[in-house]
Protein backbone atom coordinates (compact mmCIF):
# COMPACT_ATOMS: atom_id res chain seq x y z
CA UNK A 1 0.00 0.00 0.00
CA UNK A 2 3.02 2.35 0.73
CA UNK A 3 4.29 1.63 -2.35
CA UNK A 4 0.82 2.43 -4.34
CA UNK A 5 0.59 5.46 -2.61
CA UNK A 6 4.16 6.40 -3.31
CA UNK A 7 3.36 5.99 -7.15
CA UNK A 8 -0.03 8.19 -6.66
CA UNK A 9 1.66 10.71 -5.31
CA UNK A 10 5.06 10.66 -7.72
CA UNK A 11 2.82 10.63 -10.53
CA UNK A 12 0.25 13.26 -9.30
CA UNK A 13 2.65 15.25 -8.00
CA UNK A 14 4.65 15.30 -11.87
CA UNK A 15 1.31 15.73 -13.23
CA UNK A 16 0.59 19.36 -11.14
CA UNK A 17 3.75 20.44 -11.55
CA UNK A 18 3.47 19.79 -15.64
CA UNK A 19 0.09 21.63 -15.45
CA UNK A 20 1.79 24.65 -13.69
CA UNK A 21 4.40 24.64 -16.19
CA UNK A 22 1.88 24.31 -19.33
CA UNK A 23 0.27 27.41 -17.85
CA UNK A 24 2.73 29.80 -17.29
CA UNK A 25 5.08 28.61 -20.42
CA UNK A 26 2.06 27.85 -22.70
CA UNK A 27 3.70 24.48 -24.08
CA UNK A 28 2.49 20.78 -24.89
CA UNK A 29 1.98 18.41 -21.74
CA UNK A 30 4.57 16.36 -23.41
CA UNK A 31 7.19 19.41 -23.88
CA UNK A 32 6.73 20.11 -20.24
CA UNK A 33 7.13 16.59 -19.32
CA UNK A 34 9.98 16.02 -21.26
CA UNK A 35 11.92 19.08 -20.31
CA UNK A 36 11.27 17.76 -16.10
CA UNK A 37 12.60 15.00 -16.98
CA UNK A 38 15.94 16.19 -19.05
CA UNK A 39 19.03 16.03 -17.07
CA UNK A 40 20.39 19.98 -17.64
CA UNK A 41 24.18 19.91 -18.44
CA UNK A 42 26.28 21.13 -15.13
CA UNK A 43 23.35 20.73 -12.63
CA UNK A 44 22.81 18.21 -9.80
CA UNK A 45 20.07 16.46 -10.80
CA UNK A 46 20.84 13.47 -10.16
CA UNK A 47 21.13 13.73 -7.12
CA UNK A 48 17.40 14.37 -6.31
CA UNK A 49 16.80 11.77 -8.74
CA UNK A 50 18.98 9.01 -6.86
CA UNK A 51 16.94 10.71 -3.34
CA UNK A 52 13.75 9.50 -4.98
CA UNK A 53 14.66 5.93 -6.21
CA UNK A 54 15.63 5.56 -2.52
CA UNK A 55 12.37 6.78 -1.52
CA UNK A 56 11.16 4.37 -4.01
CA UNK A 57 12.98 1.30 -2.69
CA UNK A 58 12.37 2.68 1.20
CA UNK A 59 8.31 2.13 0.25
CA UNK A 60 8.78 -1.35 -1.33
CA UNK A 61 10.88 -2.63 2.34
CA UNK A 62 8.39 -1.16 4.41
CA UNK A 63 5.48 -2.26 2.18
CA UNK A 64 7.30 -5.77 2.69
CA UNK A 65 7.95 -5.68 6.67
CA UNK A 66 4.19 -3.95 7.20
CA UNK A 67 3.16 -7.57 5.16
CA UNK A 68 5.52 -9.74 6.82
CA UNK A 69 4.07 -8.53 10.50
CA UNK A 70 0.68 -8.93 9.28
CA UNK A 71 1.43 -12.63 8.30
CA UNK A 72 3.07 -13.29 11.69
CA UNK A 73 0.47 -11.71 13.43
CA UNK A 74 -2.28 -14.14 11.93
CA UNK A 75 -0.12 -17.44 12.71
CA UNK B 1 -3.77 -3.35 7.76
CA UNK B 2 -5.13 -0.77 10.36
CA UNK B 3 -2.70 0.81 12.69
CA UNK B 4 -3.52 2.13 16.31
CA UNK B 5 -3.69 6.00 16.36
CA UNK B 6 -1.33 7.08 18.97
CA UNK B 7 -3.01 9.89 21.00
CA UNK B 8 -0.54 13.04 20.58
CA UNK B 9 -1.18 15.86 22.56
CA UNK B 10 -0.36 19.66 21.76
CA UNK B 11 0.07 22.49 24.49
CA UNK B 12 -1.74 25.60 23.65
CA UNK B 13 1.45 27.75 24.34
CA UNK B 14 2.77 25.01 21.52
CA UNK B 15 -0.05 25.78 19.29
CA UNK B 16 0.88 29.49 19.60
CA UNK B 17 4.64 28.79 18.83
CA UNK B 18 3.59 27.04 15.84
CA UNK B 19 0.63 29.04 14.32
CA UNK B 20 3.39 32.49 15.30
CA UNK B 21 6.30 30.60 13.27
CA UNK B 22 4.25 29.64 10.52
CA UNK B 23 3.19 32.65 9.86
CA UNK B 24 6.14 34.46 9.56
CA UNK B 25 7.95 31.59 7.97
CA UNK B 26 7.65 32.52 4.50
CA UNK B 27 7.00 36.54 4.52
CA UNK B 28 10.58 36.74 6.32
CA UNK B 29 12.06 35.38 3.31
CA UNK B 30 10.00 37.15 0.72
CA UNK B 31 8.23 39.86 2.36
CA UNK B 32 5.19 40.15 1.60
CA UNK B 33 3.29 44.03 -0.39
CA UNK B 34 6.75 45.45 -2.24
CA UNK B 35 4.62 46.45 -5.10
CA UNK B 36 2.66 48.44 -3.09
CA UNK B 37 5.77 50.51 -1.58
CA UNK B 38 5.03 52.61 0.96
CA UNK B 39 1.64 51.14 1.79
CA UNK B 40 2.39 47.43 1.95
CA UNK B 41 2.46 47.85 5.65
CA UNK B 42 -1.19 49.64 5.62
CA UNK B 43 -2.15 46.17 3.21
CA UNK B 44 -0.59 43.93 5.96
CA UNK B 45 -2.55 45.69 8.64
CA UNK B 46 -6.08 45.27 6.90
CA UNK B 47 -5.39 41.14 5.90
CA UNK B 48 -4.01 40.45 9.61
CA UNK B 49 -8.07 41.55 10.44
CA UNK B 50 -8.91 39.71 7.98
CA UNK B 51 -6.78 37.08 8.66
CA UNK B 52 -8.26 36.26 12.50
CA UNK B 53 -11.57 35.73 10.14
CA UNK B 54 -10.26 33.36 8.46
CA UNK B 55 -9.08 31.77 11.28
CA UNK B 56 -11.93 31.89 13.36
CA UNK B 57 -13.81 30.29 10.31
CA UNK B 58 -12.23 27.66 10.31
CA UNK B 59 -12.04 26.80 14.24
CA UNK B 60 -15.90 27.48 13.57
CA UNK B 61 -15.56 24.35 11.45
CA UNK B 62 -13.36 22.22 13.59
CA UNK B 63 -16.02 22.94 16.80
CA UNK B 64 -18.88 21.31 14.76
CA UNK B 65 -17.27 18.13 15.02
CA UNK B 66 -14.72 18.10 18.03
CA UNK B 67 -11.57 16.35 17.73
CA UNK B 68 -12.33 15.37 14.11
CA UNK B 69 -9.59 17.34 12.11
CA UNK B 70 -9.71 18.73 8.07
CA UNK B 71 -10.05 15.35 6.37
CA UNK B 72 -12.29 13.32 8.64
CA UNK B 73 -14.63 16.75 8.39
CA UNK B 74 -14.51 16.00 4.44
CA UNK B 75 -15.55 12.75 5.17
CA UNK B 76 -18.43 13.47 7.34
CA UNK B 77 -19.43 16.45 4.96
CA UNK B 78 -19.21 14.30 1.49
CA UNK B 79 -19.19 11.12 2.18
CA UNK B 80 -16.43 8.06 2.49
CA UNK B 81 -15.10 8.03 -1.28
CA UNK B 82 -16.05 12.08 -2.39
CA UNK B 83 -14.31 12.50 0.79
CA UNK B 84 -11.65 11.04 0.43
CA UNK B 85 -11.12 11.91 -2.97
CA UNK B 86 -11.44 15.57 -1.90
CA UNK B 87 -8.88 15.01 0.52
CA UNK B 88 -6.20 13.62 -1.67
CA UNK B 89 -6.64 16.80 -3.45
CA UNK B 90 -5.77 18.42 -0.39
CA UNK B 91 -2.76 16.38 0.41
CA UNK B 92 -1.57 17.77 -3.05
CA UNK B 93 -1.77 21.18 -2.09
CA UNK B 94 -0.61 20.71 1.09
CA UNK B 95 2.80 18.77 -0.26
CA UNK B 96 3.15 21.45 -3.18
CA UNK B 97 2.80 24.12 -1.23
CA UNK B 98 5.87 22.36 1.54
CA UNK B 99 7.76 21.78 -1.81
CA UNK B 100 7.03 26.32 -2.73
CA UNK B 101 8.22 26.76 1.15
CA UNK B 102 11.32 24.62 0.68
CA UNK B 103 12.24 26.43 -2.16
CA UNK B 104 11.84 29.79 -0.94
CA UNK B 105 14.44 28.83 1.81
CA UNK B 106 16.74 26.77 -0.47
CA UNK B 107 17.45 29.52 -3.09
CA UNK B 108 17.93 32.37 0.16
CA UNK B 109 20.74 29.80 1.52
CA UNK B 110 22.37 28.89 -1.90
CA UNK B 111 22.19 33.18 -2.66
CA UNK B 112 23.43 33.83 0.67
CA UNK B 113 25.46 31.33 2.59
CA UNK B 114 26.54 27.69 0.43
CA UNK B 115 27.56 29.70 -3.00
CA UNK B 116 28.80 26.58 -3.82
CA UNK B 117 26.62 24.24 -2.89
CA UNK B 118 24.13 22.92 -4.65
CA UNK B 119 20.68 23.45 -4.08
CA UNK B 120 19.70 19.95 -4.58
CA UNK B 121 22.08 19.10 -0.89
CA UNK B 122 20.35 21.84 0.62
CA UNK B 123 16.50 20.42 -0.15
CA UNK B 124 17.89 16.85 0.57
CA UNK B 125 19.46 17.87 3.98
CA UNK B 126 16.50 20.20 5.14
CA UNK B 127 13.80 17.65 4.69
CA UNK B 128 16.16 14.84 6.15
CA UNK B 129 15.79 16.82 9.19
CA UNK B 130 12.05 17.64 8.74
CA UNK B 131 10.77 13.95 8.19
CA UNK B 132 13.02 13.40 11.40
CA UNK B 133 11.19 15.43 13.60
CA UNK B 134 7.53 14.71 12.23
CA UNK B 135 8.56 11.24 12.32
CA UNK B 136 9.17 11.59 15.85
CA UNK B 137 5.72 13.67 16.24
CA UNK B 138 3.54 16.20 16.67
CA UNK B 139 4.85 16.21 20.47
CA UNK B 140 8.27 16.47 19.77
CA UNK B 141 7.36 19.49 17.15
CA UNK B 142 6.01 21.44 19.50
CA UNK B 143 8.78 21.08 22.01
CA UNK B 144 11.30 22.29 19.19
CA UNK B 145 9.07 25.13 18.98
CA UNK B 146 9.39 26.30 22.18
CA UNK B 147 12.59 25.80 22.50
CA UNK B 148 13.70 28.50 19.43
CA UNK B 149 10.82 30.81 20.04
CA UNK B 150 12.45 32.98 22.41
CA UNK B 151 15.33 33.41 20.17
CA UNK B 152 13.22 33.88 17.09
CA UNK B 153 11.00 36.61 18.81
CA UNK B 154 14.15 38.10 20.19
CA UNK B 155 16.40 38.55 17.18
CA UNK B 156 12.92 39.56 15.09
CA UNK B 157 12.43 42.55 17.83
CA UNK B 158 16.63 43.39 18.00
CA UNK B 159 16.62 43.95 14.06
CA UNK B 160 14.39 47.08 14.03
CA UNK B 161 16.11 48.62 17.03
CA UNK B 162 19.42 47.54 15.75
CA UNK B 163 18.75 49.34 12.21
CA UNK B 164 17.21 52.45 13.74
CA UNK B 165 20.31 52.89 16.16
CA UNK B 166 22.46 52.40 13.10
CA UNK B 167 20.89 55.65 11.93
CA UNK B 168 19.67 53.71 8.83
CA UNK B 169 16.07 53.94 8.98
CA UNK B 170 14.62 57.07 7.23
CA UNK B 171 11.17 57.60 8.56
CA UNK B 172 10.02 59.99 5.42
CA UNK B 173 10.27 56.87 3.02
CA UNK B 174 6.96 55.82 4.62
CA UNK B 175 5.25 59.15 3.24
CA UNK B 176 3.16 59.61 0.73
CA UNK B 177 0.52 57.46 2.64
CA UNK B 178 -2.12 56.02 0.18
CA UNK B 179 -1.16 58.19 -2.52
CA UNK B 180 -2.99 56.05 -5.15
CA UNK B 181 -5.38 55.84 -3.02
CA UNK B 182 -7.15 52.49 -2.18
CA UNK B 183 -7.75 50.77 -4.72
CA UNK B 184 -4.20 48.92 -5.06
CA UNK B 185 -3.76 47.98 -1.54
CA UNK B 186 -7.75 46.28 -2.37
CA UNK B 187 -6.75 44.29 -5.50
CA UNK B 188 -3.20 43.32 -3.26
CA UNK B 189 -4.95 42.30 -0.48
CA UNK B 190 -7.38 39.83 -2.06
CA UNK B 191 -5.75 37.27 -3.75
CA UNK B 192 -2.36 37.47 -2.42
CA UNK B 193 -2.11 38.87 0.61
CA UNK B 194 -5.11 37.24 2.01
CA UNK B 195 -4.29 33.52 1.15
CA UNK B 196 -0.58 34.15 1.85
CA UNK B 197 0.07 33.70 4.34
CA UNK B 198 -3.29 34.27 6.14
CA UNK B 199 -5.38 31.23 4.03
CA UNK B 200 -2.43 28.70 4.45
CA UNK B 201 -3.69 28.31 8.22
CA UNK B 202 -6.09 26.15 6.42
CA UNK B 203 -3.07 23.72 7.52
CA UNK B 204 -3.88 23.94 11.15
CA UNK B 205 -6.77 22.44 10.60
CA UNK B 206 -5.13 19.15 10.77
CA UNK B 207 -3.18 20.28 13.95
CA UNK B 208 -5.75 22.14 16.30
CA UNK B 209 -8.05 18.81 17.09
CA UNK B 210 -4.74 17.41 19.12
CA UNK B 211 -4.67 20.35 21.04
CA UNK B 212 -5.05 19.53 25.20
CA UNK B 213 -7.68 22.69 25.48
CA UNK B 214 -9.20 22.61 22.52
CA UNK B 215 -12.18 24.73 24.41
CA UNK B 216 -9.55 27.91 24.18
CA UNK B 217 -7.72 26.91 21.03
CA UNK B 218 -10.12 29.25 18.79
CA UNK B 219 -9.22 32.59 21.05
CA UNK B 220 -5.55 31.56 21.27
CA UNK B 221 -5.15 31.08 17.53
CA UNK B 222 -6.82 34.43 16.31
CA UNK B 223 -4.81 35.95 19.51
CA UNK B 224 -1.39 34.37 18.09
CA UNK B 225 -2.69 35.79 14.03
CA UNK B 226 -3.05 38.88 15.53
CA UNK B 227 0.64 39.06 16.99
CA UNK B 228 2.02 37.69 14.41
CA UNK B 229 0.36 40.43 11.69
CA UNK B 230 1.72 42.70 14.18
CA UNK B 231 5.45 41.52 13.66
CA UNK B 232 4.85 41.36 10.11
CA UNK B 233 3.68 44.94 10.08
CA UNK B 234 6.94 45.85 12.25
CA UNK B 235 9.31 43.65 9.52
CA UNK B 236 7.44 45.33 6.86
CA UNK B 237 7.69 49.01 8.23
CA UNK B 238 11.57 47.98 8.50
CA UNK B 239 12.23 47.23 5.20
CA UNK B 240 10.33 50.38 3.68
CA UNK B 241 11.91 53.01 6.15
CA UNK B 242 15.43 50.98 5.32
CA UNK B 243 15.50 50.20 2.60
CA UNK B 244 13.13 52.93 0.75
CA UNK B 245 10.18 51.95 -2.09
CA UNK B 246 12.99 51.51 -4.64
CA UNK B 247 15.50 49.26 -3.40
CA UNK B 248 12.02 47.36 -1.85
CA UNK B 249 10.57 46.61 -5.08
CA UNK B 250 14.23 45.25 -6.71
CA UNK B 251 15.18 43.46 -3.68
CA UNK B 252 14.89 39.85 -3.79
CA UNK B 253 14.98 38.84 -0.02
CA UNK B 254 14.60 42.58 1.67
CA UNK B 255 14.34 41.86 5.13
CA UNK B 256 18.17 40.52 4.74
CA UNK B 257 18.78 42.98 2.36
CA UNK B 258 17.75 45.24 5.31
CA UNK B 259 19.47 43.59 8.34
CA UNK B 260 22.53 44.62 5.99
CA UNK B 261 22.68 47.38 6.82
CA UNK B 262 23.04 46.98 10.79
CA UNK B 263 26.34 48.45 12.38
CA UNK B 264 26.74 49.17 15.44
CA UNK B 265 29.82 50.63 17.52
CA UNK B 266 31.92 48.95 14.42
CA UNK B 267 31.26 45.91 16.09
CA UNK B 268 27.96 44.05 15.85
CA UNK B 269 27.58 43.84 11.91
CA UNK B 270 27.07 41.30 9.21
CA UNK B 271 23.61 40.26 11.46
CA UNK B 272 22.19 38.83 8.47
CA UNK B 273 22.66 35.70 9.57
CA UNK B 274 20.58 36.62 12.19
CA UNK B 275 17.28 36.86 9.90
CA UNK B 276 18.80 33.67 8.26
CA UNK B 277 18.35 32.17 11.45
CA UNK B 278 14.89 33.51 12.24
CA UNK B 279 13.88 32.63 8.64
CA UNK B 280 15.56 28.78 8.90
CA UNK B 281 13.61 28.06 11.93
CA UNK B 282 10.16 29.77 10.42
CA UNK B 283 10.91 27.60 7.03
CA UNK B 284 11.38 24.52 9.51
CA UNK B 285 7.76 24.86 10.94
CA UNK B 286 6.01 25.64 7.70
CA UNK B 287 7.31 23.13 5.88
CA UNK B 288 6.42 20.50 8.58
CA UNK B 289 3.21 21.46 9.18
CA UNK B 290 2.72 21.68 5.49
CA UNK B 291 4.47 17.95 5.45
CA UNK B 292 2.11 16.61 8.74
CA UNK B 293 -0.93 17.49 7.28
CA UNK B 294 -0.63 16.20 3.96
CA UNK B 295 0.98 13.08 5.50
CA UNK B 296 -2.66 13.44 8.29
CA UNK B 297 -4.63 13.05 4.98
CA UNK B 298 -2.74 10.05 3.61
CA UNK B 299 -3.19 8.11 6.85
CA UNK B 300 -6.96 8.79 6.70
CA UNK B 301 -7.34 8.21 3.32
CA UNK B 302 -5.26 4.59 3.56
CA UNK B 303 -5.36 3.45 6.56
CA UNK B 304 -1.73 2.94 7.44
CA UNK B 305 0.16 5.10 10.07
CA UNK B 306 1.82 7.96 8.68
CA UNK B 307 5.04 7.31 10.26
CA UNK B 308 5.62 4.42 7.54
CA UNK B 309 5.11 6.55 4.59
CA UNK B 310 7.08 10.05 6.06
CA UNK B 311 10.30 8.47 4.27
CA UNK B 312 9.28 8.07 1.28
CA UNK B 313 7.10 11.01 0.83
CA UNK B 314 10.49 13.17 2.05
CA UNK B 315 11.94 11.91 -0.96
CA UNK B 316 9.34 13.18 -3.29
CA UNK B 317 9.12 16.34 -1.21
CA UNK B 318 12.82 16.83 -1.61
CA UNK B 319 12.75 16.16 -5.38
CA UNK B 320 9.50 18.54 -6.70
CA UNK B 321 11.59 21.07 -4.72
CA UNK B 322 14.33 21.36 -7.49
CA UNK B 323 11.42 20.34 -10.01
CA UNK B 324 8.97 23.81 -9.60
CA UNK B 325 11.01 25.56 -11.43
CA UNK B 326 14.58 26.13 -13.26
CA UNK B 327 15.51 29.26 -11.52
CA UNK B 328 14.19 31.66 -8.72
CA UNK B 329 12.70 34.11 -11.13
CA UNK B 330 10.24 31.26 -12.26
CA UNK B 331 9.34 30.53 -9.06
CA UNK B 332 8.34 33.99 -7.71
CA UNK B 333 6.16 34.17 -11.38
CA UNK B 334 4.60 30.57 -10.54
CA UNK B 335 4.26 32.06 -7.03
CA UNK B 336 2.48 35.48 -8.05
CA UNK B 337 0.64 34.33 -11.26
CA UNK B 338 -1.06 31.00 -10.74
CA UNK B 339 -1.24 29.83 -7.12
CA UNK B 340 -2.71 32.42 -5.18
CA UNK B 341 -5.63 32.11 -7.96
CA UNK B 342 -5.72 28.59 -8.88
CA UNK B 343 -4.89 26.98 -5.92
CA UNK B 344 -5.12 29.25 -2.86
CA UNK B 345 -8.46 30.35 -3.23
CA UNK B 346 -10.04 26.89 -4.17
CA UNK B 347 -8.49 24.89 -1.29
CA UNK B 348 -8.79 27.89 1.32
CA UNK B 349 -11.97 29.28 0.72
CA UNK B 350 -14.08 27.78 -2.21
CA UNK B 351 -13.63 24.20 -0.75
CA UNK B 352 -14.42 24.87 3.27
CA UNK B 353 -17.37 27.26 1.56
CA UNK B 354 -18.86 24.29 0.02
CA UNK B 355 -18.43 21.81 2.44
CA UNK B 356 -19.47 23.97 5.34
CA UNK B 357 -23.05 23.86 4.96
CA UNK B 358 -23.18 20.42 4.54
CA UNK B 359 -21.24 19.92 7.61
CA UNK B 360 -23.75 22.04 9.97
CA UNK B 361 -26.98 19.98 8.45
CA UNK B 362 -24.98 16.34 9.19
CA UNK B 363 -23.45 17.09 12.20
CA UNK B 364 -26.97 19.18 13.07
CA UNK B 365 -28.79 15.80 11.93
CA UNK B 366 -26.57 13.64 14.09
CA UNK B 367 -26.91 15.73 17.18
CA UNK B 368 -31.11 15.53 16.67
CA UNK B 369 -30.61 11.73 16.27
CA UNK B 370 -28.48 11.86 19.42
CA UNK B 371 -30.58 13.63 21.51
CA UNK B 372 -33.54 11.59 20.19
CA UNK B 373 -32.34 8.36 21.23
CA UNK B 374 -30.70 10.00 24.59
CA UNK B 375 -34.67 10.68 25.58
CA UNK B 376 -35.84 7.17 24.69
Amino acid sequence: MVTFVYLVMYIGMLVLISLIDMFIWKQSFFQVILRLFTLDEGTNEWLIGGTVFIGFICSIVIDYRLRKNKGQKQL
Amino acid sequence: MKQQKLMEKLSLWQLAVLLFTFEIGSVAVVGVGNDLRQDAWIAVAISTLLGAGIVSFYIMLLKRAPGKNLFELMTISFGKWLGKGIGLLYVFYFFYIAERVLRDFCELITTVIFENTPIEIISITMMGVIAYMIYLGLEVFGRTGEIFIPYVFTFTILIGFATFFSGEMDFKNLLPVMAEGSGPIIQHIFPRLLTFPFGELITFMVIIPYVTQFNKAGKVSVITVLVSGMIIIYGTVIEIVTLGTEQLERTVFPLLSAARYISLLEFIERVDLVVVFIVMFGIITKVSVFFFAGLKGLEHITNISYRYMVLPMATIISYGTILISDNFAEHIEEGIRFIPHYMHVPFQFILPALFAPLLFWRTKKQKRGSDTNGSK
